[in-house]
C-alpha cells in the first residue's frame, strides 16, 4: 500500500511539473517595431496574461528592437528577447523572472550577507530562523548556532527575517559589498501573556528539502497537560505522528517501527543514553531548559548519525545576554529553579537550572530508611569572544536514586546521566562557518543487592568538527568528521570480596571507537526544485583486552578467542547515504522525497517488556553482533493555508531494517559472559502513512495527527521463522492537542490520544508443575492489549500584569480525565486475598482461584503547578 | 518504590484465550538422593487456568542409569501418580534417563544430580497481632556458588485446638537461590500470598540442589508464574523443559537435605 501512495504523490508532482511546462509552450503572435524591452514585455502580458518580474535597477535598457513572430512558443520568444537584451529568464510560480545572466565575468560578482539572528530580549541566537529575499524569491535558514550566510548579486533587497514566536522583521539592505549583521527579532508575546505562537516556519518547511522533521517549540510543550506536575519532552512525543511511546509512565518510544534503542537523543551535541527519570514517569529533558528541539524521523543530518530511526536534537538555552532572569516551578512532587544572567554585557552569559523531586512526604512514615529522589542540573556558559569566535560550555547531570537500607545492606537502584560539551564556533569568512565540539557522556546504572553492587554503563568521549560552506543561496556544502571513544560495561559486580571474586562471572568490558567523515551537498536547482545528497563513512572498531566466544547454530560455545590490549576484535566499514528532494507545487505547497541508509553500532540489550527503564545494557557491534542497518524511503506533501493559519501534511514511509535483535525465551542478559548466545538476529519491515494538521496562530491552536502503520519482524527461531507483529505494531494512532485562549490570562489545553493496543504474547493453555500454573504459548505476539485512549486537560491561569518584572501563573491539570484504565500488562498468575489485593499464590496446597488481571498506572491524576518568573 | 507501587494498580479482567489444540504430556518428576520409593506425576495440560488437569494414565515409565533400571507403576488411588517398584537413591555423577511410553507415544528425558550445600535453617517469625507464625527466608536469592530450591512443608492438622476456619491445615511454600541476576527476583518481587500457621505446627525444611539446566527451567518457571506482571517483567515464552517429543515439564534429580522443627 505504501508503494501505491508513493507513486500517487510522485504522479501528482509530475502533473504540476507538466502544468509549468505548458506555460512556456503557449503560442503567441507578435509584431513589434523599434520597441523597448518594457514595451515588448507589456505586449506579451497583454496577449497572454503572463506576468514578468524583474529588478528595474538591474535590468535597464533603452535599446530598441524589432520582434516579429507568428504562433511561436513563448519559450522561443523569450530566447530571442534574452539574446537581444543579454538576459536570462526563469519560470517562478507562473511568473517569468528576468535577470542578468550568471555567466561572464561581471555576472560572477557576488557579495555576502551573513550574520546571526538573535532574540532581542535576551540576545540568544535563534537556530532555524528564516532569512528570505523577496526580490529573488530565495532564502536560507540559520544553523544550530543562529548563523546565516547568503551570497547574492549586488543590489538593493527587501529581506525578511522570521522565527517561530517572533515578529517578522523586514529590512531594506543595499548590498554592494559583503556585510555582516546581527538581526534581533522581537518576541510576539511572552508565554505568560498570550498564546500567539507563529512565524512563518511554514515558509521554512516549504523551502527546505528536509523530510520527516518535526520542529518542536519548547514553549508549546509547556502548554501540554502535565503528568504528575511535569511536562517533559519524551511524554509529549506520543502526540506526534509516527512516534509511539511504550505506555503510561514510560520513557521508551518507537519511531516508525524502529526499536527503542534506535533513537539518538542529543543534548548540546552529547548523547544521552537514558532519558528517563523515575523509570520513565519523568524525562530528563524539560521544556524550559531547551532553546530548540528538532526531531528527525528519517533523513537524519549527517553530523548526527549512528541510529536507525530517529534523532532528538536538543539545544539548551544560552543564557540571557542582556538581563538577569529567575524562574521557578513548584508542585507537590517537584521543584525547579533556573537562573540566567549576562556576565559581560552582550559578550558572555550563563544559564543554570536545577530540579529535584519532593517525594519524601509520600513515604516518610512508611519507609523512613528509604531514599527516593531524582535530580537534574543543567548549566551553560557562552562567550562571544569576537565577531568570528564564540565558545559554549554545557553541562548536564541527572540522578535517580531509589534505595533503602535493609538487614543485608543497601537495596535498590540508582542511575545517572552526565554530559559535558565544549563548542567553538569559528567563522572563517562570510561563507564558511565551523563548529568544533568536544564532548563527554556517561550513563551508569547500579543495582544494590544488599551485598555488592551490580553496575552497567557506557562512557563516551568524542570530538566533532563540522563545516558549513554557503557557496551561494542555491548551494551549500556541509562536511566534517567525528571520532568517538566508547567504554562499555555490559554489567558486572563491583567491590566484590577477593575470596568471592573468582566465582563471580565477568562480562567483557568493551572499548570501541567510531570515526566517520561526511559530506553533504544542498542544491536549490530553481524555485521549485531543490535536492540534497550526501554520504557518511563510519568506521567502527572494538578492541581488546577481551574474551570473545564463538557459538554454533545451537548456541553452544565452540570457540573462545583472547584479544590483548589494543588488539582489534572486529572492524566494520559502513556507508550511509542520503538523498532527498523537494518540489514546490505552489507558494504554499511542496512535495518531498527522501531515501537513506543508516547504520547503528551500539545496541541496547533488554528482554524487558516492562514500560519502565531498568537494567538495559549497551553492547557494541562485534564478532557476534553485526551493525544494525536500515533503508528508509519517504514521500510527503506539505500545504499551508494562510487564511486559516493551517498547515497540513501527509507522509508515507517504507523502512526495512536488518540485523535486528531478539532474544531466546527467558534470556539471561545480566551477568552472563555468554549473553551474545542469547540473541536472535533477524529483520523488520515497517511502513506507514502519517497525516497531520497544525494551526499555530489564533485563539485556537494545536495539532491533530493520524498514523496508519505496521511493523513486522521475522527471525529464524521465533514463530518458526514466520513474520509476526512487533510489540509496537499499532496500526491506528490518533492524537489531538488543542489550546484555547479563553482570555489574555486563561489558556485551556486538551490532549487526546488513541492507539491500537500493542501486540503481546498470551497463553493458549496451561499446565501444572510442582504447584505452579505454567502458561503454554503457541506464538509470540499472538494477541493484543486493549486499545489505548486518554484525555488530558489543563488550565493555565496567569496572574497580575504580564509586563511586570515579576510574573506568575498557576497550572491545574487533570491527566486521564475520563479515568480510562489503560493496561500496561495482562497477567495470568494472581489470586485475590481476603482484603481484595491480587498476589502471587505461595501455598502449594492453596485453593484460591487463579485469575487473569491487568496492571495499569492509576486513573485520573490531578496536578497543580505554580510558575513564576522574575527579571 | 512506594511511589510506584501507589500508582501501579491491578484489577481482574476477563480474557479470552486463543485455542491450543495441543494435548501432550506434562511430566513432574524429581528423584532425590534419599533411598526411598520415588514418584513421578504425569498429567495433561489444561485449557483454562482453573481446570483440573487430567491424569496421564496407563503409561509405562521407568528410570534407568548405567546398567540399572527401575520401573514405575501408576497408583491405584491417585491416577497419574507413578511410584517406583523398588526404593532407590539417585547419586551425583550419574546420568538418569526417564522413559515414558503409552500406545504409540514415547517420551524421554535425561538429567543428572549435583551436590547440595548445607545452609542455615530459616527463622520462624511470631506475629503478636494474630498469634500466628510465618517463615522468614534468609537464604540469598542470588549466589554464584549454587542454585537451590528451599521448601517448607508445614502441617497443623494434628492440632485439634486450632480453628481451621479456612479449611487449610497444611502448606508448602518455596524459596529459590539462583545464579542469575533477575530484577523481579532479587530487588522488586511481586507481593506474594502470605502463609501463617499456629504454634505447634510441624515444619519440614528441605533444600534441593539444582543443576544448571534445571536451574534455568526453575528460573523460567518463576518468570512465568511469579514475576509475570511485575514492574520489570521480561518477555514471555515457553519453559526450556527436557522432555522429548513435545512433552512438557521436567525430569530432575536433586540432592536434598532436610530439617524438621516444631514451632513454639
Amino acid at each position: 500500500m505504501s508503494g501505491k501512495l508513493v507513486i500517487l504523490l510522485f504522479l501528482m508532482g509530475l502533473e504540476f511539473l507538466s502544468a509549468q511546462d505548458n506555460i512556456l509552450q503557449t503560442r503567441l503572435s507578435l509584431e513589434l517595431d523599434n520597441a523597448t524591452l518594457q514595451e515588448v514585455l507589456k505586449e506579451i502580458t497583454a496577449r497572454s496574461g503572463i506576468i514578468f518580474s524583474y529588478n528595474s535597477r538591474l535590468i535597464q535598457s533603452d535599446k530598441k528592437t524589432d520582434l516579429s513572430v507568428s504562433r511561436e512558443p513563448l519559450k522561443d520568444i523569450l530566447d530571442k528577447i534574452c539574446q537581444a537584451y543579454d538576459l536570462e529568464y526563469r519560470l517562478v510560480r507562473n511568473q517569468i523572472v528576468l535577470r542578468k545572466p550568471r555567466t561572464g565575468a561581471t555576472a560572477e560578482v557576488r557579495v555576502t550577507l551573513s550574520g546571526h539572528i538573535r532574540d532581542k530580549s535576551s540576545a540568544e541566537t535563534l537556530p532555524g530562523a528564516t532569512v528570505f529575499v523577496k526580490e529573488l524569491n530565495t532564502g536560507t535558514t540559520t544553523n544550530a548556532y543562529g548563523f546565516f550566510s547568503l551570497s547574492l548579486p549586488p543590489g538593493k533587497y527587501g529581506i525578511y527575517f522570521s522565527f517561530v514566536g517572533f515578529q517578522v522583521h523586514t529590512k531594506q539592505v543595499i548590498l554592494d559589498k559583503s556585510i555582516r549583521k546581527i538581526i534581533e527579532l522581537e518576541s510576539e508575546s511572552h508565554i505568560l501573556e498570550e498564546v500567539t505562537i507563529i512565524a512563518d516556519e511554514n515558509l521554512e518547511n516549504l523551502q527546505k528539502s528536509q523530510s520527516s522533521r518535526i520542529k518542536v517549540n519548547p514553549r508549546i510543550l509547556e502548554l501540554l497537560p502535565e503528568f504528575a506536575g511535569e511536562n517533559g519532552l519524551i511524554r509529549s512525543l506520543q502526540s506526534m505522528p509516527g512516534i509511539q511511546t511504550h505506555s503510561d509512565g514510560s520513557a521508551f518510544f518507537f519511531v516508525r517501527g524502529g526499536n527503542k534503542d534506535q533513537n539518538l537523543i542529543l543534548i548540546d551535541e552529547a548523547p544521552v543514553y537514558n532519558p528517563a527519570h523515575l523509570f520513565g514517569f519523568y524525562s530528563v529533558i524539560i521544556p524550559d531548559v531547551a532553546k530548540s528541539i528538532n526531531i528527525y524521523k528519517a533523513d537524519m543530518p549527517m553530523d548526527k548519525a549512528g541510529r536507525l530511526s530517529s534523532v532528538i536534537d536538543v539545544q539548551t538555552r544560552d543564557g540571557n545576554m542582556k538581563r538577569f532572569n529567575l524562574e521557578g516551578v513548584l508542585n507537590p512532587l517537584m521543584y525547579r529553579f533556573s537562573v540566567e544572567s549576562p556576565l559581560f554585557s552582550e559578550k558572555a552569559s550563563f544559564f543554570t537550572s536545577f530540579r529535584r523531586s519532593n517525594f519524601k512526604w509520600l513515604y516518610r512514615q512508611e519507609a523512613p530508611d528509604s531514599d527516593l529522589h531524582i535530580q537534574d542540573l543543567n548549566a551553560k556558559l557562552n562567550w562571544q569572544i569576537n565577531e568570528k569566535n564564540r565558545v559554549y560550555l554545557s553541562l548536564f547531570r541527572g540522578n535517580d536514586n531509589y534505595t533503602t537500607i535493609e538487614e543485608q545492606g543497601k537495596v535498590g537502584v540508582a542511575w545517572h546521566n552526565f554530559t559535558s560539551t565544549a563548542r567553538w564556533n569559528h567563522i572563517f569568512n562570510e561563507r564558511l562557518f565551523s563548529n568544533a565540539t568536544l564532548y563527554a557522556s556517561e550513563y551508569n546504572y547500579t543495582l544494590f543487592t544488599g551485598t555488592f553492587p551490580w553496575e552497567s554503563g557506557i562512557r563516551d568521549v568524542g570530538l566533532k568538527y563540522d563545516f558549513s560552506w554557503f557557496l551561494n543561496p542555491d548551494l551549500t556544502w556541509r562536511f566534517g568528521f567525528t571520532h568517538t571513544n566508547h567504554e562499555i560495561n555490559p554489567g558486572n559486580f563491583s567491590d566484590v570480596d577477593e575470596e568471592i571474586s573468582p566465582f563471580i562471572p565477568k562480562v567483557y568490558t568493551g572499548k570501541a571507537y567510531e570515526t566517520a567523515v561526511y559530506l553533504n551537498r544542498e542544491k536549490r536547482v530553481n524555485d521549485r526544485w531543490a535536492w540534497r545528497a550526501g554520504f557518511r563513512i563510519p568506521v567502527f572498531e572494538n578492541q581488546g583486552p577481551a574474551f570473545v566466544f564463538g557459538f554454533d547454530e545451537t548456541r553452544d560455545v565452540i570457540d573462545t578467542l583472547t584479544y590483548q590490549h589494543g588488539e582489534t576484535i572486529k572492524r566494520y566499514l559502513n556507508l550511509d547515504l542520503r538523498l532527498s528532494a523537494r518540489y514546490r507545487l505552489s507558494e504554499h505547497s511542496s512535495l518531498r522525497f527522501s531515501w537513506g541508509t543508516y547504520n547503528q553500532n551500539l545496541h541496547l540489550l533488554s528482554n524487558s517488556i516492562s514500560p519502565f527503564s531498568s537494567f538495559e545494557i549497551w553492547m557494541p557491534s562485534g564478532k557476534n553482533i553485526k551493525p544494525q542497518k536500515a533503508r528508509q524511503l519517504t514521500a510527503g506533501i506539505t500545504s499551508f493555508f494562510p487564511a486559516a493559519n493551517l498547515e497540513m501534511g501527509a507522509e508515507v514511509y517504507n523502512k526495512r531494517m536488518y540485523n535486528q535483535i531478539e532474544y531466546v525465551n527467558h534470556a539471561k542478559l545480566l551477568l552472563n559472559p555468554l549473553l551474545e548466545g542469547e540473541l536472535y538476529f533477524g529483520r523488520s519491515h515497517a511502513w506507514g502513512l502519517e497525516l497531520y494538521a497544525r494551526r499555530t496562530k489564533g485563539r485556537v491552536t494545536g495539532w491533530a495527527g493520524y498514523t496508519l502503520s505496521r511493523v513486522f519482524n521475522r527471525f529464524e527461531g521465533i514463530n518458526d521463522g514466520r513474520k509476526y507483529p512487533a510489540f509496537y505494531d499499532r496500526p491506528h494512532d490518533i492524537s489531538l492537542f488543542l489550546t484555547y485562549q479563553l482570555s489574555r490570562k486563561v489558556i485551556l489545553s486538551f490532549n487526546w490520544l488513541y492507539y491500537t493496543g500493542s501486540a503481546i504474547t498470551t497463553p493458549t493453555g496451561f499446565y501444572h508443575y510442582d504447584g505452579s500454573l505454567v502458561p503454554i504459548y503457541t506464538e509470540k505476539n499472538n494477541d493484543r492489549l486493549p486499545d489505548y485512549h486518554r484525555l488530558d486537560f489543563s488550565l493555565n491561569w496567569i496572574f497580575g500584569n504580564p509586563s511586570h518584572r515579576y510574573r506568575h501563573s498557576l497550572n491545574l491539570g487533570l491527566y486521564n480525565l475520563y479515568n480510562r484504565l489503560n493496561p500496561i500488562s495482562i497477567n495470568f498468575n494472581k489470586v485475590e486475598t481476603r482484603d481484595g489485593n491480587y498476589v502471587v499464590p505461595a501455598n502449594y496446597y492453596g485453593t484460591n482461584k487463579i485469575m487473569s488481571t491487568q496492571k495499569y498506572l492509576g486513573g485520573i491524576m490531578p496536578s497543580i503547578t505554580y510558575k513564576f518568573r522574575f527579571e | 518504590m512506594i511511589f510506584l507501587f501507589l500508582m501501579a494498580c491491578e484489577k481482574e479482567i476477563d480474557w479470552n484465550l486463543q485455542d491450543n489444540p495441543e494435548n501432550t504430556i506434562v511430566v513432574n518428576a524429581r528423584i532425590t538422593n534419599e533411598f526411598k520409593i520415588q514418584q513421578i506425576q504425569l498429567s495433561h495440560p489444561v485449557r483454562e487456568m482453573n481446570d483440573v488437569p487430567e491424569p496421564f494414565s496407563g503409561a509405562i515409565a521407568n528410570v534407568s542409569w548405567r546398567q540399572q533400571s527401575v520401573s514405575f507403576s501408576e497408583s491405584d488411588t491417585i491416577p497419574g501418580t507413578y511410584y517406583s517398584d523398588q526404593p532407590f537413591a539417585a547419586a551425583v555423577d550419574r546420568e538418569y534417563l526417564l522413559t515414558i511410553e503409552k500406545d504409540n507415544l514415547s517420551f524421554q528425558a535425561e538429567t543428572y544430580m549435583v551436590p547440595v550445600l548445607p545452609s542455615n535453617t530459616p527463622v520462624v517469625n511470631f506475629h503478636q497481632d494474630t498469634g500466628l507464625f510465618s517463615i522468614n527466608w534468609s537464604n540469598p536469592k542470588y549466589s554464584p556458588f549454587e542454585q537451590a530450591i528451599y521448601e517448607a512443608d508445614i502441617t497443623w492438622s494434628h492440632l485439634p485446638s486450632h480453628d481451621h476456619s479456612d479449611s487449610l491445615t497444611m502448606a508448602r511454600i518455596t524459596f529459590y537461590t539462583l545464579n542469575t541476576i533477575d530484577v523481579s527476583h532479587v530487588i522488586f518481587p511481586q507481593d506474594k500470598e502470605e502463609v501463617f500457621f499456629p504454634a505447634g505446627s510441624i515444619v519440614i525444611f528441605s533444600k534441593y540442589s539444582l543443576n544448571e539446566e534445571y536451574g534455568s527451567y526453575i528460573r523460567a518457571l518463576l518468570s512465568e508464574a511469579q514475576w509475570q506482571g511485575s514492574l520489570f517483567e521480561t518477555a514471555r515464552g515457553n519453559l526450556p523443559g527436557n522432555i522429548s517429543n513435545g512433552g512438557l515439564g521436567y525430569f530432575s534429580a536433586c540432592a536434598v537435605i532436610r530439617d524438621t522443627l516444631v514451632v513454639n
